[in-house]
């Protein structure tokens, strides 16, 4: 396939050796420019050295690697997936290095890891007083910060580089208490896989290099939203010999800062540690000029409008209320899917074509009853791939399958007892998973879900006889929901449990598609569901509806951004907040803009009607960020 | 630089019920049959082999415990180490091995040194009902631990290694087989007849005119022509050819029907089959040299995949004649790659290194392997062993048992002795007598015998010098002689051989067994004149008197000089002594009876 490139994109991708940044602007090309060198680093350099390509999303990943399907021998030379996959197959491959003889599992849950913080307290006594007396909305608050101050810790690499911050003695404890909980079980938590990648390449030098020597190129996508912990990996896989790193990303993109992401690591540490060249591409070929002017006016300088020719839509939208901003994007959306065309638009006009975007996912409310009024389908895009199953049945034997590869997992073996009903958790003589399902079954009392339990336990064992037999487990478990009456006289839970089985079938049609039939293991499959498996062959299409972080990365032709009031967007903990924060929401603003190729069309209501008074409006003001765009 | 496969490691695969071995560029696997070396071979073929196998359920080692097997699992770990020219572990794979092969299945072990290990696994399959056969990494090697059957490795890996293919040859090998075999190595390598077009077309052409001009030249091929091609006559095809080709037509076929034609010395050349079993089994392994060589340029060339061969080879020496078997050694370790070799040849083993080789045998009815050891060695010893023994003992590695002491009287006498005890000669029981060529001399010896667990003993003379320096050999492997070891026979009375025969009063056998040699220089020496013949005679009458009045150091005097001729004839007449009783030294009869004891073999008391 025959690839056009710009010439100042052909000058990257050709570029030789060294240290390079890319300030690419909103709609450059930035995708293609890295798969295209990878592409040519693979077909035109001599040696037989392999490719890292990181990226943030799992939906990045899988598109470099559909447009390099056709380069040779793709999957032994490159590795092209998130920086999370990436660590995660570190420590798998060379965990022992450190000490990890078997490989941990993550807990990827928020709930799971409330649970694991309520048992430190609960066992320690210096610090169950913190959560004793206080009142419950109290307490959750403080889990809730705890947590976040934990995984914060861990985004510091705490405890495995230098800090100036003193911690008291209690808040340490807590720390270690919580991983030490986690590691009794053979788990991890998220953050913890940065963590663990990074300490291998520190602690164990011989590793990295032996990195560094395989990957003689490395390529990071959206390098503006690198937070310290993944640069500092970076730094620590690249050492100091390593010079062929190419960091492409946009500062005026940059929208992770409440999670530690900073672009001063691509912006500025990069250029300085590495000594990186840096080059600009602002050049766009694909935008409109209504898009790019709209984007420009919002941040100077941030994009080039001189080569667009396309003219393109753009327009700000008074509405009176949510429900008018509703029907006017529902009325807007129909007539362009009654008249499938419009100039600036090649072909027909799809509804795949089309997004609504907001700053939450509450401004939907609306628009989801009018869409439905006027039979539009829509799909709502989810912020990450995680999935977890909704029905009963199918928790238990998601629970089980934690089991069957962890059988150290204490939290999920709990919750799998409280599912069952049990009246307490029982001791069980055996350290293997499968034998621990098979003698749970005898402490269940209710008949009913005894029942259930056989088939489930029926289900385990062909899985655990040998991985390929997954979907056939899971037909056990579907032939059974077919035939019960006890599900055919409650359609609605029959309906979650066939669309749990589906989403679950079609995870692991996705896991299989990308895993060699060697490598395919359970417990790889379990980490890789934790770490988000994109469906992307997802068969519900419509108009997309989704959040300006669930969208990073993606483009349409048509964008609605809607509810573009003044605590909104930007939201009102960030106006309070003002500096950086402020400065993030423009961004999301942006990167909500720039996700247009040719119309944009933002709306806003002039009232709102609050959750606790359905019958007084309260007036809105149009967002500071709308007053330069018209 | 390239990777040395250093450390296999096998259980419950048939007889091998758990076994580690460690190998080198060649090693040479000897001991006696039955004792694990083949399954040894085929082993490693079941975990890098490149043909499909398959496992039966008498692949699975079992023990009088077991009921079944269907719970068992045959598990080989294999380790692969970088090393450098002269085999020497280096830290780092090459970027090739590390790219092309090996990726991040490379372990990084304590002191930073990369390796890669793999398990191949068989258990069986109750869905299937059938064996399988899996491959696991091992991301961990642990050395020098108990149970390493027992760790358990998740990480399923690769079917096979395509750049370290094992090939496995086994004894029966011909070549002719090869020949009419097309997935034999031969069959392979011919297969790759390449030509070019053109000169196939200009090739085939050459042999058309050949064909007429046979036909041409042919009295009966040209009647047969002309009366087949009456076929058109009675076919109405329009076609008249006929075409008689006594040469092959095409080129494309050239490798059906080849032949190999082998000239033996003067003698005219014929084909393969009119040769004798050792030739082919020769030609066989060189066929299979030259595919190796073939594939390794081929892959040298391209430089984009390395490539490291490993021969598994079952007795290299079949059907050959001892001196062809000299030249093995330096033919086999000329191929490329990794050579893993079954021996039974004191020819091979004698010019292998002494760390090359591997020792099979039973213990407990299991197999067991031993390896020589060089640590702790001084390099004088380690010289004095490869002169001493290897080179020109070689058969020592397959004794059965072996006796050592210092020197000729005993070698000469012993094995005579040895008949006369066992009425068998004693290399049929593969008892082996050595001596070591002074009492300095049996460390290197003693240490061989321990590594490839060969029973031994030492006749050592009595005087104070030679036990002082006995005990201190044995005192180097930490036996005490305070211990007083069983194996260790020392002449009472510090005598030496020939002082014990005459303290045991065997004066008048001796004397007879000189007055023997005497007789036999009298007859046959060469006359000049009847005068002189008698002169001689009286002389050896006055000889024969002088003996008979020997003293006996006039008898040691005599052995001394003559050690060689006299004691060979004296034990002779020992042997055959009317009195059973006098036939065997005390010494060499608990020395007898030890051996006889150790290595369970039947005495007839008839003659003892």
């Amino acid at each position: 396939m025959e690839i056009r490139l710009s010439y100042k994109q052909r000058l990257i991708v050709e570029s030789k050796d060294g240290p390079m940044l890319v300030l690419a602007s909103a709609g450059s090309g930035k995708t293609r420019v890295l798969t295209e060198r990878v592409r040519y680093l693979l077909s035109s350099q001599p040696g037989t050295f392999k490719v890292l390509a990181l990226t943030f999303t799992n939906k990045a990943a899988d598109e470099m690697q559909t447009r390099l399907k056709d380069v040779q021998s793709i999957k032994d030379r490159a590795f092209i997936g998130t920086i999370h996959k990436f660590c995660l197959e570190l420590i798998r491959s060379k965990g022992t290095a450190i000490g990890i003889d078997k490989m941990p599992h993550i807990f990827e849950r928020e709930n799971d890891r409330r649970e694991i913080l309520l048992e430190v307290f609960e066992n320690n006594l210096s610090l169950k007083k913190y959560v004793t007396g206080a009142s419950d909305k109290d307490r959750q608050k403080f889990i809730f910060d705890v947590l976040n101050y934990i995984s914060q810790q861990k985004k510091n690499l705490c405890g495995l580089v230098q800090t100036n911050e003193a911690t008291d003695e209690e808040t340490m404890l807590l720390f270690n208490e919580y991983n030490a909980v986690l590691s009794s079980q053979n788990a991890i938590d998220f953050d913890d896989v940065i963590c663990l990648a990074y300490k291998i390449l520190v602690e164990r030098p011989a590793v990295a290099d032996l990195y560094r020597k395989m990957f003689r190129y490395v390529c990071i996508d959206e390098a503006q939203d690198l937070n310290f912990a993944q640069y500092e990996l970076i730094k620590a896989l690249c050492g100091k010999q390593h010079n062929n790193i190419l960091m492409v990303g946009d500062p005026n993109q940059a929208i992770y800062g409440f999670n530690g992401s900073s672009k001063t690591f691509m912006t500025e540490n990069f250029v300085i540690d590495f000594n990186a060249q840096i080059i600009q591409l602002a050049e766009n070929f694909r935008s409109s000029i209504s898009v790019l002017t709209a984007a420009q006016k919002l941040i100077p300088n941030s994009v080039d409008i001189s080569d667009a020719v396309i003219n393109g839509e753009f327009s700000i939208s008074e509405c009176q209320n949510e429900q008018s901003e509703a029907e006017f994007i529902a009325n807007k959306i129909k007539f362009f899917l009654d008249s499938k065309k419009h100039n600036d638009i090649e072909g027909d006009i799809t509804a795949e074509r089309i997004a609504v975007l907001g700053r939450n996912k509450y401004v939907f409310k609306s628009l989801e009853k009018e869409l439905g009024k006027e039979r539009i389908p829509f799909v709502y895009k989810k912020t990450n791939d995680l999935s977890e199953p909704v029905s009963d049945l199918l928790k238990m034997y998601d629970l089980g399958i934690r089991i069957l590869v962890n059988s150290l997992d204490k939290l999920h073996f709990i919750q799998l007892c409280k599912l069952l009903e049990l009246e307490k958790i029982p001791l069980l003589d055996t350290n293997v998973g499968i034998d621990k399902l098979y003698k749970l079954s005898d402490f269940i009392i209710s008949p009913d879900i005894k029942n259930e339990y056989t088939i489930l336990f029926e289900s385990w064992k062909v899985v655990n006889s040998s991985i390929n037999n997954f979907i056939k487990g899971l037909e056990l478990i579907e032939a059974y929901v077919n035939t019960s009456p006890h599900y055919s006289n409650d359609l609605i839970k029959k309906g979650f449990v066939i669309q749990d089985i589906e989403e679950l079938k079609a995870l692991w049609k996705v896991y299989s598609l990308q895993t060699t039939a060697e490598n395919k293991t359970l417990s790889n499959f379990r980490n890789q569901i934790a770490l988000g498996i994109s469906l992307n062959n997802n068969k519900n299409t419509g108009v997309t509806l989704g959040t300006v972080h669930s969208v990073k990365g993606l483009e349409f032709d048509i964008v609605f951004l809607m509810g573009m009031n003044e605590g909104t967007f930007p939201d009102y903990r960030a106006v309070k907040e003002g500096g950086a924060s402020l400065n993030e929401e423009k961004n999301n603003a942006f990167v909500a803009l720039t996700r247009s190729k040719r119309l944009l069309y933002v709306t806003y209501p002039k009232q709102k009607f609050m959750p606790w008074d359905k019958e007084t409006p309260v007036n809105q003001a149009p967002s500071r960020f709308l007053r330069n765009l018209s | 630089m390239s990777i040395l496969i250093d450390i296999v490691r096998i259980s419950n695969f048939r007889s091998l019920k758990n076994i580690e071995v460690h190998l080198t560029p060649l090693t040479l696997l000897v001991g006696a049959n039955n004792a694990g070396k083949t399954t040894f071979l085929k082993a490693i073929n079941l975990a890098l082999g490149i043909e499909k196998r398959f496992v039966s359920k008498e692949d699975f080692h079992i023990s009088k415990e077991d009921v079944s097997n269907e719970a068992k699992k045959i598990r080989i770990d294999v380790r692969i180490i970088p090393v450098n020219e002269n085999s020497e572990r280096i830290k780092e794979f090459t970027d090739l091995w590390r790219d092309v092969e090996f990726g991040d299945l490379i372990n990084i072990d304590r002191n930073d040194n990369q390796y890669v290990a793999f398990r191949t696994e068989v258990s069986y399959n109750i869905f299937k009902n059938d064996y399988e056969i899996k491959k696991y990494k091992i991301g961990d090697w642990k050395e020098n631990v108990e149970n390493w059957e027992k760790e358990e490795y998740l990480d399923p890996l690769k079917s096979s290694f395509q750049t370290l293919p094992l090939f496995f040859i086994d004894a029966q090998r011909d070549i002719l087989g090869d020949l009419k075999d097309r997935s034999s190595y031969l069959g392979k390598l011919i297969s790759k007849i390449e030509i070019d077009p053109k000169k196939i077309e200009e090739l085939e052409k050459k042999i058309k005119s050949l064909n007429d001009d046979i036909v041409g030249n042919s009295e009966v091929l040209s009647h047969l022509r002309d009366r087949l091609k009456e076929l058109s006559n009675t076919i109405p095809s329009g076609s008249t050819g006929i075409d008689i080709t006594p040469l092959n037509k095409k080129i494309r076929d050239l490798n059906k029907g080849l032949n190999i034609n082998f000239q033996d010395g003067e003698n005219e050349s014929f084909p393969l089959e009119y040769h004798g079993m050792g030739t082919r089994s020769w030609a066989s392994l060189l066929a299979f040299k030259a595919y190796i060589t073939w594939l390794a340029d081929s892959f040298e060339k391209g430089k984009v995949s390395p490539y490291y061969p490993i021969l598994a080879l079952e007795e290299p020496e079949a059907h050959l004649h001892p001196n062809a078997q000299r030249h093995l050694y330096s033919q086999l370790i000329e191929i490329k790659g990794q050579k893993i070799i079954t021996s039974h040849s004191p020819y091979i083993a004698g010019q292998c290194d002494l760390e090359e080789i591997r020792h099979f045998y039973k213990s407990n009815d299991l197999p067991q392997v031993s390896q020589f050891s060089i640590d702790g060695m001084f390099p004088e010893d380690l010289r004095k062993l490869r002169r001493e023994v290897m080179h020109s003992r070689g058969e020592l590695l397959f004794a059965k048992a072996v006796v050592l002491f210092e020197g000729e009287t005993e070698e000469q006498s012993l094995p005579i002795f040895g008949k006369g005890y066992w009425a068998k000669h004693t290399f049929e029981l593969g008892i082996n007598f050595v001596g070591v060529g002074g009492a300095g001399n049996y460390l290197p010896f003693i240490r061989l015998c321990k590594t490839f667990n060969i029973p031994w003993y030492i006749l050592s003379d009595g005087e104070p010098d030679p036990v002082k320096k006995v005990k201190s050999a044995l005192s180097k492997i930490k036996i005490s002689l305070d211990d007083s070891p069983s194996n260790l026979f020392v002449i009472p009375n510090s005598n030496d051989f020939e002082k014990y025969l005459i303290e045991l009063g065997y004066q008048n056998e001796i004397k007879n067994g000189i007055i023997e040699i005497e007789n036999a220089i009298y007859k046959n020496l060469v006359f000049n004149s009847e005068q002189e013949k008698t002169a001689r005679a009286e002389l050896l009458e006055k000889r024969k008197v002088e003996i008979s009045a020997f003293s006996d150091l006039d008898i040691l005097n005599y052995m001394s000089k003559n050690k060689t001729s006299i004691s060979p004839i004296v034990t002779e007449i020992i042997v055959k002594l009317e009195d059973k009783n006098r036939r065997f030294p005390p010494i060499l009869k608990s020395l007898f009876d030890k051996i006889s004891a150790d290595l369970k073999i039947e005495i007839d008391k008839a003659n003892i």
